[in-house]
């Protein structure tokens, strides 16, 4: 039960119930504080001038000017000329350098790696995908081309490596994150227990986060997506497999063993029990993912030959939402055990919203079938949604992860007096 | 385990009560500042279905007294705030404390409360209880800061204070009586939700719960075959398929331990019962990953039901196994939370004084 308790003088009080920890406000952590507070200012309301700012944080105009001579020490802001006078001298304009660094967020899938890089503002400026052959995907090699892509993309967009401020990698495993371990990685071979964040820190300056896939997609749903402004809300991802990442007061919510949200074992009535071993999808996850659902397609077509052919699960649910018998029956199977799934979590966590996502999950027609049998729930309705992000929200969670630590190291009371 | 460090008196004398006094600490080192409490006391407030308790407590949580009354006759919001009032009296006179000790006061009730705006939204264990202002009246009755929250968080608090989860910032108590809530911890913080119902499993599907809806106001599926008059309704269906003289009234509680005597009937609605409590418990620690579980309530804290859920969770072979402990609190963990919850009251009030 920690409580922080910042007053206008900037001095922040850190309690907690088990020890005593009080961080005054000396200089310059009340400089890293206010700088923090007028970058946030010049990002959100673009270029303006000092007095602007001063109206804008309440800070007093030598404080602002202060500040902004260490922001602009550390390269964070530069004056683009004068703007309008209102009667004296016309005011400097100032604008934030967000091309001052980078950050890169990479996403290893079953069979691609994604990377996208973006400025300091968060905006794109490089993405590639490129495909993982399975042969070729044992942890260390997929590190070399981890490295090597993310070299090429700054080399690309002229940022020498050194600008290279963080770098944040998802995978589709269980994730110690203090760590950087990935636990098990069920989709590649040979990836239990792999120290991922310490053969990456290897290859860059830049401090390197591993996560979870699914608990980045539910950062970027926060950050840019469905979920902005949402502090408590799950994001279920159905694709290959099924997991969920849990916000509980506006961060990600990771459990006791980093295992939180995997809800592609829980057991529900609709599904017969069967003993899931950590490295094997469990049954829901067999059911509801894209996979289970070809195969249920794929066997029911084997005895009707009237079936339409189909290259992945979305067509299934393309067809039901046309009308065809066989895909309806199909689709309100697999959305009797979302809404299973949904409710479950709805019951445990009471979220402001649950969001669907994944190759799978993001189906407008599963949503509606969804919303249909929770309307006969007995339990006050959930509200459910989907994700905005598609099939980028891993990335830009990944981008926005890595953007706010960045800016601090760079805010850091050391870079500020340099 | 305290918000704020408190000192004792350095001198004899007692100074005003709750006025905030800030004490050097000659163990602490030159200049270290102390908020010092000071000699205040809190009440905590369990509101029952059945029963309304009131205990009084000083600002280290040593309890002074307790006080009980029935809510069967007189459950109205304004009736059980008179009671409260009687039994907050009862106990400052008994322990001799002046009135203007009193710094805060914390309630429990059984329903979705609000803990934000104060509000007990409903309940079905009260007669009347629909968004009632519990803390702006319990404020205007006793003028002291009052805090409210849902009666099975504030066993949680309980628990984790002085019970069986003491120190442990993610666990979940469970408390299975005529109805079965949760009462959740997650990063050493209570989850409760956009509309203060997170924990409300009564209404969850595992294999065994029934699968059509039931209906409005009506138990949940989860609640209906494990609550306290679920196993009952188990038992009984079991004694009508025999036709076998048993004893027919029997608690769940009675039941379960008859199962562990070697009585067949009642070792299958136990095996029943522990099931779907496994599967609940398997579910919940997936969504949560949390490694504790503390149980209570009247049917929660039986020990055969306790053994009988541990065997089958070792049979899931899940990946992560929580741990299950019986309250070590028992009845007292909501009351315990709510003088808890009171002193955290009381000392962000003399926070704020400081600060302001």
């Amino acid at each position: 039960m920690a409580s922080r308790i910042e007053t206008e003088e900037g001095v922040v009080v850190d309690r907690t119930m088990t020890k005593e920890r009080v961080l005054v406000g000396r200089p310059p952590l009340l400089r890293q504080t206010n700088a923090h507070i007028l970058l946030r200012l010049l990002r959100e309301s673009g270029p303006c001038s000092k007095a602007d700012l001063v109206r804008a944080s309440g800070l007093s105009a030598p404080s602002v000017t202060n500040v902004v001579a260490h922001l602009a020490l550390a390269g964070l802001v530069e004056p683009i000329g004068e703007g309008d006078s209102t009667g004296g001298r016309p005011p400097d304009i100032l604008r934030f350098r967000a091309e001052r660094g980078c950050v890169a967020a990479v996403e290893i899938g079953p069979d691609f790696l994604g990377l996208l890089l973006a400025d300091l503002d968060g905006r794109e400026i490089g993405e590639t995908r490129i495909s993982l052959e399975r042969s070729s995907s044992s942890p260390p090699e997929v590190c070399d081309q981890i490295s090597e892509t993310v070299r090429d993309l700054l080399r690309q967009q002229h940022y020498p490596d050194e600008q290279l401020l963080g770098l944040v990698v998802g995978v589709p495993a269980i994730v110690n994150v203090q760590e950087g371990i990935v636990r098990a990685l069920s989709a590649l071979k040979g990836w239990n227990n792999v120290p991922l964040g310490e053969m990456l820190a290897k290859g860059f300056k830049c401090p390197v986060t591993v996560e979870n896939d699914t608990n980045l997609a539910a950062q970027g749903e926060y950050y840019r997506g469905a979920a902005k402004g949402e502090k408590d809300f799950v994001f279920i991802t159905i694709g290959e497999g099924v997991g969920a990442g849990i916000f509980v007061n506006g961060s990600i919510y990771r459990g006791s063993q980093w295992t939180a949200g995997e809800i592609g074992y829980l057991r529900v009535p609709s599904v017969s029990r069967e003993h899931p071993a950590i490295h094997k999808y469990g049954k829901i996850e067999k059911l509801l993912g894209a996979p289970g659902i070809l195969k249920s397609w794929q066997s029911d077509r084997q005895r009707s030959r009237m079936h339409p052919k189909v290259k992945c699960a979305a067509d299934v649910f393309d067809l039901a939402a046309a009308g065809n018998a066989e895909a309806k029956r199909l689709l309100r199977q697999r959305a009797n055990l979302l809404a299973d799934i949904v409710l479950d979590l709805a019951l445990v966590l009471n979220p402001s919203v649950i969001l669907l996502g994944g190759e799978v999950g993001n189906h407008p027609r599963l949503l509606q079938e969804v919303e249909e049998l929770l309307k006969g729930s007995e339990y006050p309705i959930v509200r459910v949604g989907l994700s905005a992000l598609g099939s980028s929200a891993v990335l830009w969670g990944a981008i926005h992860t890595a953007l706010d630590p960045a800016l601090l190291r760079l805010l850091q009371p050391s870079n500020l007096l340099a | 385990m305290v918000g704020i460090p408190k000192s004792r008196p350095t001198t004899s004398s007692p100074g005003r009560a709750g006025r905030k006094r800030v004490t050097t600490q000659p163990e602490a080192g030159k200049g270290t500042l102390r908020v010092h409490a000071g000699d205040g006391h809190v009440v905590g407030v369990d509101i029952g279905a059945s029963n309304l308790r009131v205990a009084l407590a000083d600002m280290d949580g040593k309890v002074l007294g307790k006080w009980s009354a029935s809510t069967k006759a007189t459950s109205s919001p304004a009736m059980v705030i008179e009671q409260i009032r009687t039994g907050v009296k009862y106990l400052l006179e008994q322990a001799s404390v002046p009135r203007r000790s009193l710094l805060a006061v914390a309630a429990g009730a059984p329903g979705i409360t609000d803990s934000d705006a104060g509000i007990v939204v409903a309940t079905s264990y009260l007669r009347g209880w629909k968004d009632v202002p519990l803390r702006r009246l319990l404020g205007a009755a006793l003028r002291v800061p009052v805090a409210v929250e849902n009666d099975v968080r504030m066993a949680a608090i309980g628990e984790n204070w002085r019970g069986a989860a003491r120190g442990v910032g993610d666990f979940v108590f469970l408390a299975i009586g005529t109805g079965i809530a949760a009462g959740v911890f997650a990063n050493g913080r209570l989850i409760r939700g956009e509309d203060f119902t997170a924990g409300e499993i009564g209404y969850m599907h595992v294999p065994g719960t029934p699968e059509e809806a039931a209906k409005h106001g009506a138990p949940g599926s989860l609640e209906s075959v494990i609550g306290g008059e679920g196993v009952r309704q188990q038992w009984l269906r079991c004694c009508n398929g025999t036709g076998v003289g048993v004893s027919r009234d029997l608690s769940a509680t009675e039941i379960f331990e008859r199962a562990t005597s070697g009585d067949e009937l009642a070792e299958g609605v136990l095996n029943r019962s522990a099931k779907i409590l496994a599967y609940t418990l398997y579910n919940v620690s997936l969504v949560l990953n949390c490694k504790l579980f503390v149980l209570g309530g009247g049917v929660g804290m039986s020990e055969p039901l306790r053994d009988s859920t541990c065997q089958f969770l070792q049979q899931f072979n899940e990946p992560v196994r929580p741990k299950l402990t019986i309250s070590s609190l028992g009845e007292d963990a909501q009351l315990i939370g709510a003088i808890r919850l009171a002193m955290n009251t009381a000392e962000s009030r003399i926070g704020l004084t400081v600060s302001g």
